[in-house]
């Protein structure tokens, strides 16, 4: 049975180092590359316009992703941890609802929204839709590591005459920082990773890496669209290895 | 702090504009007269008319055989790979349970990887993995897509059973299997059943796996949904597809967990 487990395990990594393999070989269809090795698809992809600017419109929206959904995440969470509500199950079911829904049900709801408000085409639109699908990822962490804060701690600083803000700020944030970090990672990761939405959502001037990926996987498949795969790779992996560290569990900890 | 309430704005704000508001308005699409495509139109005349009321798009799902195979083979397909994918996704939250804790450490982070990975780098690979297009590739990429959410849940449902509990049915008798069918399996059935629910919605809304390593014959609901609304330009039946598809996954959830609650 274990054999099987591990056959698994390999299946689920195996398209990642293939993808890896075939950005480097020399050949103009989806052939590993033997005895030869080239640069030339990663060459190709920094000297095309089109991929570039996709890399850069990737970038804004993904910090812009990271700039909503924290601070929000991180307010819910305090709310939610800290104090007592009446509705409290309610607000938690209702704010991990996106995560649950059919994505293209959600995308065509906000195509139906954006199509006809000033926001259509703007980078904002769709930081906004991937807030609806980092926020909840980014509560769920930081519930568990706020959850994890020695309540005696800010009852001290309490006592001391610290007021609530300075209790946050000096007691509470310091604690779940590397919560925070990783879930600032997180929502990188989901925003630079973000397909559905953005299928729906993005139009000519604001096309993400992945929306430029999406018509070449269908139609034109070229090694060229691996190494475009593979420097997504290369964005989000050191960013999983981070957040991977900060979150580790740690003696002292309670 | 004062008002813990004012704490909650910033995610009521994001959830009304970015959850409640698009899925009214889908609500509403869903019950509009479809649009008129031809000839120089406005935005609006073109996607829908404005200020119609109709069921006919509900009519067409309801009546044309095309829908109900659609319906069919969703249903379907998301059998199959909930099936494949909760098998092999306990075995991988076995392995998890019964490894040394850095080995737990390690499995743990190579099930979660491809979830950080780019799902197009993902299906990619599948596709030079599993070949052409059709079932078999479809059935491969949802399941490894779904793996490791039910891998991980399983996992941390089978922490929670006591080692010493299996160990005491062993020296009392029991074959390891008979240990693993009467003490394992019954205690993370919790896991399993978070597993199953989760697959079961991911599967039946399935857009990305057959869409993209899928042949016509494999389109999904999701799919036919992206069709509607980018190829023909039929917002209204687009979103009728989605309110239905809402319906029967709202439904079909409510149910397993009314189930759970009467008979568990």
């Amino acid at each position: 049975m274990k054999w099987l487990a591990y056959l698994v395990l390999v299946l689920l990594l195996l398209p990642l180092v293939f993808t890896i393999l075939v950005s480097f070989t020399p050949s103009r269809y989806l052939e590993l590359p033997r005895d030869q090795w080239t640069l030339q698809w990663y060459r190709q992809f920094f000297s095309s316009t089109v991929w570039e600017q996709a890399l850069g419109n990737s970038l804004i929206i993904a910090s812009l992703t990271a700039a909503l959904s924290v601070p929000t995440a991180l307010a819910t969470s305090m709310a939610l941890v800290r104090y007592h509500f009446r509705w409290r199950t309610a607000w938690e079911m209702a704010l991990l609802l996106p995560v649950v829904l059919p994505a293209v049900a959600l995308a065509a709801g906000m195509l139906a929204v954006v199509r006809f408000t000033p926001l259509w085409g703007s980078h904002l639109s769709l930081a906004l839709a991937h807030s609806v699908l980092a926020t909840p990822v980014a509560y769920l962490v930081l519930r568990a590591s706020l959850k994890q804060v020695d309540r005696n701690l800010e009852a001290a600083a309490r006592g001391l005459g610290a007021s609530p803000w300075q209790v946050f700020r000096f007691v509470t944030l310091p604690l779940v920082m590397p919560a925070v970090l990783a879930v600032t990672l997180f929502a990188l990761v989901i925003s630079l990773n973000e397909i559905t939405l953005t299928l729906f959502l993005a139009t000519r001037y604001t096309e993400t890496l992945p929306r430029v990926i999406w018509p070449n996987l269908r139609f034109a498949i070229t090694p060229l669209v691996a190494a475009a795969s593979v420097i997504l790779l290369v964005l989000t992996l050191p960013a999983l290895i981070a957040a991977g560290w900060w979150l580790r569990p740690r003696r002292g900890n309670r | 702090m004062r008002s813990p309430r004012l704490l909650l704005a910033p995610a009521a704000l994001l959830w009304l504009a970015g959850v409640l508001t698009p899925l009214l308005f889908l609500l509403r699409m869903s019950l509009y007269s479809r649009g008129n495509v031809s000839g120089e139109k406005a935005l609006d005349t073109l996607f829908y008319q404005p200020g119609s009321w109709s069921l006919e798009s509900f009519i067409k799902i309801f009546t044309e055989p095309f829908y109900h195979r659609l319906f069919g083979f969703t249903a379907l397909l998301a059998l199959v790979v909930t099936t494949l994918t909760l098998l092999f996704g306990y075995l991988l939250g076995y392995a998890v349970y019964r490894a040394t804790p850095r080995g737990k450490i390690a499995l743990v982070l190579l099930i979660a990887l491809p979830k950080f990975t780019n799902i197009l780098v993902f299906v990619f690979g599948v596709k030079m993995i599993f070949g052409a297009s059709g079932f078999a590739p479809v059935v491969a990429g949802e399941v490894l897509l779904l793996v490791p959410y039910a891998a991980l849940t399983i996992a941390a449902a089978l922490e929670a059973v006591p080692y010493h509990m299996i160990e005491a049915a062993r020296g009392l008798g029991a074959s390891a299997a008979g240990a693993f069918w009467r003490i394992t399996l019954p205690l993370s059935m919790p896991g399993v059943v978070a597993a199953t629910v989760l697959t079961v919605l991911w599967s039946a809304s399935g857009f990305l796996g057959p869409y993209l390593l899928g042949q016509p014959a494999q389109y999904t609901i999701a799919v036919e949904v992206e069709r509607q609304m980018h190829q023909d330009l039929n917002w209204t039946l687009g979103a009728a597809l989605n309110v239905v598809l809402i319906g029967v996954l709202g439904g079909t959830a409510y149910l397993t967990t009314f189930l759970r609650r009467r008979f568990a």
